[in-house]
């Protein structure tokens, strides 16, 4: 058990600079996401604690040790592979023990180990398989495994599951996290999904371009992202972002733009924002802030925009709805049971309390 | 219908291939029958005769035993084995490592000396003929076995390691990865997964490397100097022609003896060798 800490962590191939001063750390038994798209150094930043890549600058803790010159052997951790690299010609049971075997454990023990991991994960009756022979989430099953009977300090997991089917994705999404309350083994795990990231991760950090740009618990991402590509990045269908400006009249803010004016809640209204009175921002509203009268029981003023429907995606538990508001395109998640029709001039009521404000420039919120 | 028409379409691939295999094997099997008959119903009568009429033809042994016994291809079939065994281990030993080092040890000067490597499969042997001869003979290497397995060696090494590096280089580096996290040194990663993954390519470069060394005329003679001792098949069979050039009868069966290890070596292992061939002209 031990935590993991980067300090200012850089890598450089050549000119490019692939992870630019990460600093992170994961606590004893936390598990951490890397989130971002893909070329943003998460598995690059993985790969370095992994010991598979030099640190270019900046040091990597695990536990007391700084390990910026360890070779991954002796790093005491495991990793699973996006393509499982399972050693094609040993059976299950031999995938497992390899490692152990390397590391001259006695037999009884690596027996006792792979058993018990094998039970765990519930391949007990593949051992004598080997890899080919498996299925997508049985290879899975005995990447993980491999990393468990190592009992490491530190798992490192790199989109392990991208390579199987959503259904099969969503399950062991759960068992991973089941593995985790059980073992609580410190994990720092890397995806592209978001919905990984947020369901699995007990801090999420998302990266872009090398940088972190917040790094967070799940909610605090959702509900406070640091900035747009945050904003725009977590969250299904992405957030709405419109050019407006900021205006005061009779001592109220305004954030108004082309075919909406919206009034900022008072507790919204701080000396931050107040700041940008005048200057052009970027307002944002994720879907679900954005509702229908038939949707409110108590309607406030300053909340309402006209938009004309062009789409509708009924997805069963809510209704997705593409609108065209005076030129800008508004994604908004209703109530399924709304009668709503494509080509209507629908009234839409934005939950002012959850909106965001970006400056233009910097593109950073504004808080 | 629809079976037909492909029977129908394929069948110029197939006489072509069935007109090549015919033109190739007529004279093994005109070898091979003359070698079975006397040598007055040789010179009297074509091969073709023989197998008209396969009961009436007398058929005969005696050739194999004068030209194993008497006229030294059982020493030379011997020797050819002393040759080819140990020039092919050391090679596929050699190149094995060289190709896991170039493609996947990092260390400096790599790509030159890749390069350097597939640079020499374009240099013709013959050049090297005479410079090598003359170290050789200052190191009293020539005439000698180990002398003819060092030269064989290091003519086959180039390829065999551009061959093998293709293949290992194929491997995906996540393998690797997670053997070093596990706990092996870059050569238990070698031994532990390289070799057993490998074992395709290297049945097909062996059999490469065992049949050109086994066929080979020009360096066993200029190295070995053509002395009975020491001459393998190929050499000995080269002094039949020369010292006995009149007794096809003779000619024939020693012929045989030389080709029968390579068609042992390529029909058992032929689905190596096809396997092998596409494994490194493709991928893994």
């Amino acid at each position: 058990m031990a935590e993991v800490r980067l300090n200012e962590v850089t890598k450089k191939f050549g000119g490019f600079t692939a992870v630019d001063r990460v600093t992170l750390e994961a606590q004893d038994a936390e598990f951490v996401v890397l989130v971002g798209p893909s070329g943003c150094g998460k598995t690059t930043t993985l790969r370095m604690v992994a010991g598979l890549e030099e640190v270019t600058a900046g040091d990597i803790f695990i536990g007391d040790r700084r390990v910026n010159d360890v070779p991954p052997k002796d790093r005491d951790i495991a990793m699973v592979f996006q393509n499982y690299a399972l050693y094609p010609h040993m059976d299950v049971y031999n995938n497992m023990a390899f490692g152990l075997k390397l590391r001259k454990f006695p037999k009884r023990e690596i027996d006792r180990r792979v058993r018990e991991a094998a039970e765990l994960l519930g391949i007990t009756d593949k051992l004598k398989a080997k890899p080919r022979e498996l299925s997508g989430g049985q290879r899975q099953r005995v990447a993980l495994g491999r990393a468990i009977v190592r009992n490491p300090k530190v798992f490192l997991f790199d989109e392990p599951l991208s390579n199987l089917d959503a259904k099969l994705r969503v399950r062991m999404r759960a068992e991973l996290q089941e593995l985790h309350q059980r073992l609580k083994t410190t994990t720092v795990y890397v995806t592209h999904d978001q919905v990984e990231a947020m369901t699995l991760g007990q801090r999420v950090a998302v990266m872009k371009d090398g940088l972190v740009l917040q790094y967070d618990d799940p909610q605090t991402i959702y509900d406070h992202p640091a900035n747009m590509f945050v904003a725009g990045f977590i969250g299904s269908p992405p957030m709405n972002f419109l050019e407006a400006r900021l205006m005061e009249e009779n001592g109220r803010l305004y954030v108004q733009g082309k075919g909406f004016k919206l009034l900022v809640p008072e507790e919204r209204a701080t000396d931050a924002v107040r700041g940008y009175v005048g200057k052009d921002v970027v307002f944002g509203l994720r879907p679900e802030d954005i509702r229908t009268p038939e949707m409110v029981r108590e309607q406030q003023p300053g909340r309402a925009f006209v938009g004309k429907v062009r789409v509708r995606e009924p997805l069963g538990d809510e209704l997705i709805v593409y609108a065209d508001c005076a030129g800008n395109e508004v994604v908004a998640k209703l109530d399924p049971h709304l009668a709503i029709q494509p080509g209507q001039d629908v009234t839409f009521l934005a939950a002012m309390e959850r909106m965001h404000l970006f400056d233009k420039e910097t593109e950073q919120a504004i808080r | 219908m629809r079976r037909w028409r492909q029977l129908l379409k394929r069948l110029p691939v197939h006489l072509v291939v069935i007109t090549l295999a015919a033109i190739w094997l007529t004279p093994s099997l005109g070898l091979l029958v003359s070698s079975f008959r006397p040598r007055q119903d040789l010179l009297a009568s074509g091969w073709w005769t023989a197998l008209g009429r396969p009961f009436a033809t007398q058929w005969t042994l005696a050739n194999y035993r004068q030209v194993l016994l008497r006229e030294g291809m059982g020493r030379a079939f011997l020797n050819s084995f002393i040759i080819t065994v140990p020039t092919t281990l050391i090679t596929l030993g050699i190149a094995a490592l060289a190709a896991y080092a170039l493609a996947w040890m990092n260390f400096r000067g790599r790509q030159l000396l890749l390069m350097t490597v597939i640079g020499l499969i374009v240099i013709p042997l013959q050049m090297t003929l005479i410079p090598v001869l003359r170290m050789f003979n200052a190191l009293k290497l020539s005439g000698t076995f180990p002398g003819v397995w060092l030269a064989h060696t290091g003519y086959g090494l180039p390829l065999m390691i551009y061959l093998l590096r293709n293949f290992f280089g194929a491997l995906p580096r996540e393998l690797f990865e997670s053997a070093f996290i596990d706990g092996a040194s870059p050569f238990t990663a070698f031994l532990r997964l390289v070799l057993p993954l490998s074992v395709p390519v290297l049945a097909s470069a062996a059999i490469f490397q065992f049949l050109w060394v086994w066929n080979d005329l020009l360096v066993s003679l200029v190295y070995l100097g053509g002395f009975a001792r020491v001459a393998p098949l190929t050499v000995q069979l080269s002094n039949l022609v020369g010292s006995r050039g009149q007794d096809w009868h003779l000619l024939t069966a020693a012929a045989f003896v030389s080709m029968i290890v390579p068609m042992i070596v390529f029909f058992s292992l032929q689905r190596y060798f096809v396997r092998g061939i596409l494994a490194g002209a493709l991928k893994g």
